[in-house]
């Protein structure tokens, strides 16, 4: 059982398929991160030697997965609510946000989309929205961006 | 997949924004696809939505999105069951 970035990843399993136990690594990043560190596919987390287990742990520490992947959705969504936009509203009441019929089917939408905002009330009740701060604002976006 | 960012924003020329940058009188318009950009911020419109005019002051945050977002279009779905009984 190895530990690793807070996940535990089962000895018997391969690293194929034990890499995308973590938020924010699929198949498809799982095969890329593999490759660039020259793990033979059917390398089991056993078979994984110590050089190796630190090369893999600096290299996903430096991708965005687990919680600050969480917190970026979490902010983005946020960002929605805050402005009082369509999407930030949808999301307040748990239905499709892309513009999906909701005369049927619309189950997921139902049951996954109000989750963000749910856990956003819980843990920043107590904190001021202003101190957490936000990376790039949309206004220094309208000037990053190469509009020409 | 949002307009090509070498295209530029989508904007309109609005006629009453001189007076609502002098006067603050809000702005009315029916221009939902105009993207809201920096010289906006602070001043006040009145976004068209079919029937009304919704008001808006538009903030820091705001920027990069279109007047048409913050001024919904349909009334909220509520179910009133019809006290004429079908029989």
């Amino acid at each position: 059982m190895l530990h690793l970035l807070g996940v535990n990843l089962p000895d018997q399993k391969l690293v194929q398929y034990a890499l995308p136990l973590f938020y924010g690594i699929g198949q498809k990043t799982s095969v890329k991160i593999l490759a660039a560190l020259s793990i033979h596919k059917s390398c089991k987390i056993a078979d994984l030697s110590e050089p190796q287990v630190n090369q893999l742990s600096t290299l996903l520490s430096d991708m965005k997965i687990e919680s600050d992947l969480r917190k970026q959705i979490r902010a983005n969504i946020m960002h929605h609510r805050s402005i009082g936009s369509y999407v930030g509203r949808r999301h307040a009441m748990g239905l499709p946000v892309r513009g999906q019929n909701t005369k049927n089917n619309a189950k997921t939408a139902r049951r996954l989309n109000g989750r963000w905002l749910k856990a956003e009330k819980k843990e920043y009740s107590s904190l001021a929205r202003s101190i957490i701060p936000s990376p790039s604002s949309p206004f220094e976006n309208f000037f990053t961006r190469k509009w020409f | 997949m949002p307009r090509s960012a070498w295209k530029g924003p989508f904007f309109v020329t609005l006629p009453g924004l001189r007076q609502a940058l002098t006067q603050n009188i809000p702005v009315r318009t029916n221009a939902r696809a105009c993207t809201i950009i920096p010289s906006f911020v602070g001043l006040k419109f009145q976004i068209h939505n079919g029937k009304d005019y919704v008001p808006l002051t538009v903030t820091d945050e705001m920027v990069g999105h279109k007047l048409g977002e913050f001024a919904p279009t349909r009334k909220r779905f509520s179910y009133r069951q019809t006290k004429n009984h079908i029989k």
